[in-house]
């Protein structure tokens, strides 16, 4: 009897400290910082037509908001409290036309716009007046601009190690920062990357679940697999096996170098999770949107962006870090 | 004897469970298969005539769905073969459904039929589409939509219903066509 | 007996819920794969050599946006 009952204790306290451990885990897993968002532009609404399939954001100094709108096949200028300024593009193949806008970047001078359909980059001044076309022979996943002179982009690289390549502003390749060191499928070394002020690369995967960190040397200094993910979905589509679960679907930096990494269909909330994490590494926080995304983006003065109502609005947000 | 019942229900489980397996195996391996041409109706020679339309005896509906406007190549080709064809038949004998999984916002069903709303608007006036479009709220087509944007043609004339899914092949557009003018 | 009975109904039903689950979970899901093959079959996109790269580039955005 007596052993019956030490025995039960020694069980209940094994189980309290179980339970300990896991919630002393969770915590460091969540960080120490939280971050709260407080909406202070809205664009687009179930009623007007200011935009009806938004799919990429880019904010100049002056406060101004571009967006590419596929359903409508243009690029739009907004002011910085939501005004429609000037909207261009229609459909086509031709200069300033689209067939699916996609991804947009900027200069102090330039936009730079990708086609899903139609190869190259279109550049456009900041009235939205089409300059010239890059001729880049690639499908475009994600691309950054790294000065008036470079740029850099992610493709599909069938039967090659994954690399990010680095092209000058007439289209030809320069260099490549290579951060696969195996051939494996293309699909599976996709990512979504950015550079911070001092040309380090962030990359996320977007069927796998990781996330490093290159430095301008194209060393990795750290790796990260947050979300503890065994094994991808596949699904045979005719002669192609692709993956069919996206871990990551976006990365943003802040103007203090904190990486934010938009989770996708791993996350507890699908779509809505965002992960912040240090320049060294360490996750430093996790919330979560106010409805699922596709993007995130963050200006240089420190506002988030993200998708509402399916692609029809446009959320501007300012960031609150409470460090507990 | 007690032990007998156990086996049974578990033999029983085991049945069910392959059953499922059976009726789900559109497993993750499967292929997807390409949807055919279907023949809908065709008629018997021997049934009654159908009587006449007060029309023309030829009707193109158009069923669009929904998720197809975030494929490119389904809905590019629904837009090209519209404005392939006659203008007496798009004014006449050409009518769209756009049809939505009924299930996506359930939670707020007005939001979600103002998102529908809002998003055909973009897409009929970018692609100047002047067809006119329901969209299929009590969920009707939903099932001819199931395989994506295709063509529902009917032809009184020769008592026939045809389906047909985008992307076209220039066979089936040429079919069409033909079938619409003559 | 009754508590018996009760808990193989509720196994039974439990097992047919979760495929029904499963089942409309992978429904919502092909909407991307089904675009992807119906882009690599395209006519105009199978003669063009880079075309499925294309379609893939369709498919991870149809799946960063739908899902």
């Amino acid at each position: 009897m007596k052993e019956r009952i030490s025995q039960k204790k020694l069980f209940v306290v094994l189980f309290l400290l179980l339970g300990l451990s896991v919630q002393i885990q969770s915590l460091a897993q969540k960080g120490n910082m939280k971050v709260r968002l407080e909406e202070v532009l809205s664009i687009g609404s179930l009623d007007d037509d200011a935009l009806f399939q938004w799919v990429s954001v880019k904010a100049d100094l002056d406060g101004h908001i571009y967006v590419t709108d596929s359903m409508d096949y243009s690029l739009k200028k907004f002011s910085s409290f939501g005004k429609l300024l000037k909207k261009t593009g229609r459909k086509g193949q031709g200069p300033g036309e689209f067939l699916a806008p996609r991804l947009l970047d900027s200069t102090k001078e330039h936009l730079y716009v990708t086609d899903q359909s139609v190869p190259g980059i279109q550049v456009f001044d900041k009235n939205l007046d089409f300059q010239c076309r890059i001729p880049i022979p690639l499908p475009v996943v994600d691309f950054k601009i790294l000065s008036d002179n470079e740029f850099a982009l992610a493709t599909f690289s069938p039967n090659e190690k994954g690399a990010i390549l680095v092209f000058d502003s007439k289209g030809k390749a320069i260099r490549q920062i290579q951060y696969t060191d195996n051939v494996s499928s293309p699909m599976m070394d996709l990512v979504s990357f950015d550079f911070d002020s001092d040309r380090n690369l962030y990359i996320a995967y977007t069927f796998q679940d990781k996330i490093e960190k290159f430095n301008r040397e194209g060393k990795k200094e750290w790796s990260l697999s947050l979300l503890k993910v065994k094994q991808q979905s596949r699904k045979r589509i005719s002669r192609f096996i692709l993956p069919t679960k996206v871990v990551y679907k976006d990365v943003t930096l802040d103007n203090s170098q904190k990486l934010y990494v938009l989770g996708g269909s791993f996350s507890k909330k699908k779509s809505q999770d965002v992960y912040v994490i240090s320049p060294e590494g360490g996750l430093l926080a996790t919330f979560t949107l106010p409805e699922p995304s596709h993007c995130i983006y963050i200006d240089s003065r420190n506002f988030l962006y993200s998708r509402a109502n399916e692609g029809i609005t446009l959320k501007k947000y300012r960031m609150q870090h409470v460090y507990n | 004897m007690k032990r007998d019942k156990s086996l049974k229900f578990r033999f029983c489980l085991a049945i069910t469970i392959v059953f499922l397996l059976w009726f789900f195996r559109t497993g993750l391996d499967a292929d997807i298969k390409v949807p055919k041409t279907v023949n809908l109706f065709v008629r018997e020679k021997n049934q009654t005539p159908i009587p006449e339309f007060k029309s023309s005896n030829k009707l193109i509906l158009f069923i669009i769905d929904f998720d197809d406007f975030m494929c490119l190549s389904c809905i590019d080709s629904f837009v090209n073969f519209y404005h392939s064809l006659p203008f007496p038949v798009i004014k006449e004998s050409a009518w769209g459904i756009l049809t939505y999984d009924g299930t996506k916002w359930k939670d707020d069903k007005p939001k979600g039929i103002k998102v529908i709303e809002k998003k055909l608007r973009g897409f009929v006036r970018a692609n100047s589409i002047r067809l006119p479009i329901l969209i299929d709220h009590p969920h009707v087509f939903s099932s001819l939509a199931a395989k994506g944007t295709s063509i529902v043609l009917l032809n009184g004339d020769r008592g026939f219903l045809r389906e047909y899914v985008f992307p076209l092949n220039e066979f089936q557009k040429d079919e069409i066509i033909k079938t619409l003018v003559e | 007996m009754i508590k018996k009975r009760k808990s193989k109904i509720a196994l039974v039903l439990a097992v047919f819920a979760l495929f029904f689950c499963l089942h409309s979970a992978k429904l919502e899901a092909a909407k991307c794969e089904e675009a992807f093959f119906r882009c690599i079959n395209d006519p105009f996109v199978g003669t063009n050599l880079a075309g499925p790269l294309y379609c893939g580039v369709g498919y991870v955005f149809c799946k960063k946006y739908i899902e």
